[in-house]
């Protein structure tokens, strides 16, 4: 859960039930593979069915008329009152309307937009490619950061440490926003390194992204740095050592790898975490994509766009943690025993 | 049914044809240029700048929100502005109040001023090749008058009293109205009439609401692509030919550059550091504090140009305390030196306006000039005999218990150009010099909608803006009638400015419009009803090989790109 | 910690007093300190300043810092030092709200899973996996979306937020407690199992919560401010860290110190609340 994963150390991390499981009520050894994974996949999809339920409920069970709350500012228009009506099923009894917007939803039917006039689900298409891009960049950004100072600070050079603790902390601490302006006051205004005209480009992604990227970077280099040392203390690190290998290799051979796998886990909550970065980032820069319509949305309580990109946005979500603890799953054998799936 | 200007009857002009607009042309022949107060000595004009250039891109940083390029759907005066360089008007209505052609070739008008044939003029074609045609006017006229189709949300303010229209022949549409009404020929000069090609009203309505490239109208660009809420991308169109007389570029109606890039970037400082670092060739909205950067910056240039409409003005509540006693309304007026903290925060850069009609266009009231000096004492005299004669512990005067308290909430999202640092300094003048208790409050859009349903407020901000004050003027003193005076916070529900504003409404005389309007301003500032502030201005800021702005001298504003060149 | 040992450290009382010294945290001390003052500055800001975060003076907009105004002036004239100041209650107290929000609801779930039946159990995870799916952010734009902006709806809008990391951790030490052996001598006396969860596993599993609030605080503050950057938060004029910020945009060329004061004041009390609960995470870990 990225806000309180985010601040605790792994240790805690643990006892918040995000990498392993608490004492399970009964144990059954040696399950099959596929059978965790089929399980898996099947919380997934009930996660997502539920979300689905709880954006209808929340839309019905607000007081007051939901055809005004579903036009906003366009509560008084009677042609679209009358054809909020027939799409929604509004004039139908409570489970009729369900099983409208449970077809509705699947289907790629995510209502209209009335402040901008055009369905939910072609403006988050649109919108969708620009934020996708500054995601993908801000994460892979996150990950090389997280690994490179992460290996950088282990081991046998404790001076990098301290700075790297204290810069840690500051880049987490420091307000999203407040980076973003900073890097663009001073890389594109004072500078004139990037243009803030120029969003398609790789080059325009560099400050947004790395506006993003610095506090989960280092984060995870926490994360990664504090598995490394868990690893380190391991026994197959000094058998290593004793057959010959420097720290510098076992860091890499072996410790790494152990270390990945809380990191592989934590990538997805990041993930979650990356809409927000880029709600700030694409306000601040001045970025078309779904960060920038989702609070105009809310500002003009458009709530059939609100919901959309909401409902997109949880899909996506569900996708990257689920691929992550399958990934998690299938590399390390340890959680396929004795763990509730 | 045509009739040539008499003189004997200055007011009675029935006929528009081409001579009459070449009339008036030689009237406004070079206030294209006139009207742009440039702080910068040096500000480029049209011709003394060298040979205009051909071709080259332009990027332009705006600062308006634009979500919707349909010129039918998006009525903001900064968009429109915008939008106009893909789709032209029928007419263009002038800064003298006159109408001149501009697609159309013009409009006979009957004697009763209840007929009006609008004729098209030959060869003109939309950009996708269709010709401009009685037909094709006929349909978009549909389109907008038919409330059922859900395409516009409500009729416009224009087609309000027409009757019936038809194509009574192929370049001709003729529209009875019920009633002389002016707000009709200014429909016809905005962009809300723009026709577009009939093919376009093929396109699904999730296509045609927000606009795009597939929407084909007259224009000296075409739209190549739009992203709502970041950039539009207008390429020219090299077949364009139609310019209205007073235009200077007569000879050159097509656009010079290829391309021109509006960019959204809502952050005045990001368009600053965005023009200074030349990431964008053209900056409009420029806040005070940056004016020095560009003005006295030779790289660059900087204007500054009122626009048209209301002014920026404070609106008072008559309906209730205290403003239903026209001595605390004359007290409020007089009550603090506004001149004074106008100066000191705009520091010269907004220029104080005293009519409540812009002075772009012929209706401002000259005399007006200082009708409104600061004069404490005499404020403080009125309060007294008004009965405000108690203090309280903060020095806020009472009367039978109650706080002199003038509470305006304005909608957030409207607040800008340091009208909230205004209100600040007038509401700790007013509390120092009369004991009056100004709260200026923005509040979201939903709260300040239910406070007004409520008649909670006290006093009512606001600026309109548009060529012509007749749709501002409805809307906010047209109080007696909720279809009209929308925006009537102030329920003056005065019948004697109603029958003026109706005056000037319902007619096309322009003499006659005129005086209506004097009388207008008379009684709303004699009555103490409304207290106009700032003259509302639009600025930019650009590189300095940029060249070729003009300005539309009905609302003042900037023509477009149409006219720009850049050096080099 | 002690890397030098010192010769006969503890023999001299001045050695004593270098040995505490050099173990004694600084850092620590200096975040709660910071902590301390910010909690002041909530509840009674009248004791720091005396002057009005709200009184505008439009002739000395943008005033750099100076003898009268100690960090300057905003672009209204306000005194920033002041508005910081009062600043401080908003995103402290929408922090302090959001994490009791988190806390309450999330010890009550967590609760009740872990010490309740067994389909209690698994309704409730199934719950907190579909909070959990909502990324934070976008949970409280919907929220604010239904609900309007303004501080009490930023409480909520962020405490929902923070609910599933609570609930699991309650989760699990109530689990723990159940099989502990006080509990089970508890059931020996017949007492009710309500009256057990809430005397013996309750107490039990509130252990790292503390901790968990002081680490969330920081997380809290940093999203509310980003809220109220938006503009979703308290309305201007209000003196809130965020909206001091986003404010400050278009004057940081003119008045760099609007946006530099109120971002160091907010990094600074984040910054603190993680020192101190990463602080008390140490000591927790080593005593368990």
């Amino acid at each position: 859960m990225p806000q309180l994963a985010h601040w605790s150390r792994p240790a805690t991390a643990e006892l918040a039930g995000v990498v392993a499981d608490p004492p399970a009520r009964h144990r059954r050894s040696g399950r099959r593979l596929y059978r965790l994974v089929g399980a898996r996949l099947a919380q997934a999809v009930f996660v997502l069915w539920a979300a689905i339920t709880v954006t209808f409920v929340a839309v019905h069970a607000m007081p007051g008329d939901t055809v005004s709350l579903l036009l906003g500012e366009n509560r008084d228009d009677p042609v679209l009152r009358a054809a909020t009506i027939a799409r929604w099923g509004l004039d139908q009894p409570a489970w009729a309307q369900y099983l409208i917007y449970l077809r509705r939803i699947p289907s790629g039917d995510l209502g209209t937009s009335y402040s901008l006039r055009q369905p939910v689900a072609e403006l988050i298409a649109q919108s969708m490619v620009p934020t996708f891009q500054l995601a993908a960049a801000g994460l892979v950004a996150a990950v090389v950061i997280g690994f490179v100072v992460a290996y950088a600070t282990t081991g046998r050079l404790p001076l990098l440490r301290p700075a790297a603790n204290t810069l840690e902390i500051v880049f987490l601490s420091a307000p999203p926003f407040w980076l973003a302006i900073v890097l663009l006051a001073v890389f594109s205004f004072k500078l004139g390194w990037f243009s803030v005209i120029d969003y398609r480009s790789a080059a325009g992604l560099v400050l947004p992204a790395a506006a993003i990227a610095l506090p989960m970077g280092f984060y995870l280099a926490q994360v990664l740095r504090d598995g490394i040392d868990r690893a380190l203390e391991q026994p197959f690190a000094l058998t290593a050592r004793a057959r010959g290998l420097s720290w510098a290799g076992v860091r890499r051979r072996h410790a790494l790898r152990h270390a990945s796998l809380p990191a592989i886990t934590l990538i997805g909550l990041i993930a979650g975490g990356l809409l927000g970065g880029a709600v700030i980032c694409e306000t601040v820069f001045a970025r078309p994509g779904l960060g920038q319509i989702a609070v105009a949305a809310v500002m003009v309580k458009d709530i059939p766009l609100i919901l959309g990109i909401a409902l997109v946005s949880t899909f996506a979500y569900i996708a990257a943690s689920t691929t992550a603890d399958l990934a998690a799953l299938i590399l390390d054998p340890r959680l396929r025993a004795g763990a509730k799936a | 049914m045509n009739r040539t200007p008499s003189p004997r009857r200055p007011g009675r002009v029935a006929a528009w044809a081409l001579t009459g607009a070449l009339a008036a042309s030689a009237l406004t022949a070079c206030s294209g240029q006139t009207l742009a107060i440039s702080d910068d000595p040096s500000a480029e004009t049209g011709a003394s700048a060298g040979q205009p250039v051909e071709g080259g891109e332009l990027v332009w940083g705006i600062e308006t929100d634009i979500t919707t390029v349909n010129p039918h759907r998006n009525g903001q005066d900064k968009a429109t502005a915008v939008l106009r360089n893909a789709f032209s008007p029928l007419l263009y209505r002038n800064g003298d109040g006159q109408f001149e052609p501009w697609i159309a070739a013009g409009v006979d008008i009957s004697e009763d001023e209840l007929t009006y044939q609008l004729r098209l003029r030959d060869g003109v074609t939309f950009s996708d090749g269709a010709a401009l045609d009685a037909a094709a006017v006929v349909l978009t006229i549909d389109k907008l008058i038919d409330r059922q189709a859900g395409y516009v949300t409500q009729t416009p303010q224009g087609l309000q009293f027409v009757d019936s229209y038809e194509a009574t022949d192929p370049k001709t549409v003729t529209f009875k109205l019920s009633q002389p009404d002016i707000q009709f020929l200014l429909f016809l000069s905005t962009t809300q009439s723009s026709p577009l090609s009939p093919a376009v009203w093929e396109l699904p309505q999730t296509t045609l609401e927000p606009g795009g490239p597939q929407l084909a109208g007259i224009g000296p660009f075409t739209i190549e692509s739009f992203t709502p809420s970041t950039e539009i991308v207008f390429v020219k169109r090299a077949d364009y030919a139609w310019t209205p007389q007073s235009f200077a570029h007569q000879d050159h109606p097509a656009p010079y550059l290829d391309q021109v890039t509006y960019r959204v970037l809502k952050e005045g400082s990001t368009r600053t550091g965005a023009l200074q670092q030349g990431q964008i060739d053209v900056a409009s909205d420029i806040q005070p504090l940056d004016v020095p950067l560009f003005r006295d910056d030779p790289a660059f240039q900087y204007a500054r140009f009122p626009v048209g409409g209301t002014v920026y003005s404070y609106y008072l509540n008559v309906s209730k305390a205290p403003f239903d006693d026209i001595r605390v309304r004359q007290a409020f007026i007089l009550g603090a030196d506004y001149a004074a903290i106008l100066a000191s925060i705009f520091q010269g850069t907004y220029d104080r306006a005293w009519a409540p009609l812009s002075v772009v266009g012929p209706f401002a009231d000259p005399s007006l000039e200082g009708w409104a000096e600061v004069d404490v004492d005499k404020a403080n005299q009125l309060l007294d005999q008004a009965g405000w004669t108690e203090r309280d512990s903060d020095g806020i005067r009472l009367k039978d218990g109650q706080r002199l308290t003038v509470r305006c909430p304005t909608g957030a999202p409207f607040v800008r150009e340091s009208r909230d640092t205004v209100a600040i300094a007038v509401a700790a003048a007013l509390k120092q010099n009369i004991g009056l208790d100004f709260k200026y409050e923005p509040v979201d859009l939903g709260t300040e909608a239910e406070l007004a349903a409520a008649n909670e407020i006290e006093l009512f901000d606001n600026s309109y803006g548009g060529a012509d004050p007749v749709t501002g003027v409805d809307l906010l003193y047209y109080t007696s009638d909720p279809t009209r005076g929308f925006l009537g916070r102030g329920h003056y529900d005065d019948p004697e400015l109603e029958a003026v504003i109706d005056q000037a409404r319902f007619t096309i005389d322009l003499d006659q419009r005129k005086a209506a309007y004097l009388k207008l301003q008379e009684i709303v500032t004699s009555k103490f009803y409304v207290l106009p502030l700032i003259q509302t201005q639009d600025t930019y800021a650009a590189q300095a090989n940029v060249h070729g702005f003009e300005h539309d001298t009905g609302t003042g504003q900037l023509l477009g790109a149409t006219t720009v060149w850049i050096e080099g | 910690m002690t890397t030098v040992a010192l010769p006969a450290a503890g023999s001299t009382r001045l050695g004593r007093l270098i040995v505490t010294a050099r173990r004694f945290r600084w850092s620590v001390l200096l975040a709660g300190v910071v902590i301390g003052v910010a909690l002041v500055a909530a509840v009674w800001p009248g004791l720091l300043t005396d002057v009005d975060p709200l009184q505008a003076n439009p002739l000395e907009s943008n005033a750099a810092p100076s003898a009268q105004h100690l960090a300057g002036t905003d672009i209204q004239g306000r005194d920033l030092l002041a508005r910081i100041i009062y600043g401080a209650r908003y995103s402290l107290v929408i922090g302090l709200g959001a994490v009791l929000v988190s806390v309450t609801l999330g010890t009550l779930l967590g609760l009740a899973a872990g010490a309740g039946p067994r389909w209690l159990d698994q309704t409730i995870c199934r719950a907190i996996d579909i909070l959990c799916a909502f990324p934070g952010v976008l949970l409280a734009l919907v929220f604010i979306a239904f609900t309007g902006p303004g501080a009490p709806n930023l409480v909520v809008a962020l405490g929902l937020g923070g609910i599933p990391g609570f609930a699991r951790v309650i989760r699990t030490q109530a689990l723990v407690a159940r099989t502990s052996d006080y509990v089970e001598q508890a059931a020996t006396y017949a007492l009710p199992g309500w009256r057990i969860t809430l005397r013996h596993v309750l107490p039990n599993a509130l252990g790292p919560v503390p901790i968990l609030a002081t680490l969330g605080l920081g997380s809290a503050i940093v999203g509310s401010s980003g809220l109220s950057f938006l503009g979703l938060g308290p309305q201007p004029p209000t003196a809130e860290w965020g909206l001091m910020l986003s404010d400050s945009r278009n004057y940081l060329r003119v008045a760099p110190w609007t946006g530099v004061f109120p971002g160091v004041a907010l990094t600074a009390v984040v910054i603190a609340a993680t020192v101190l609960g990463r602080h008390w995470q140490r000591r927790y870990e080593r005593r368990h």
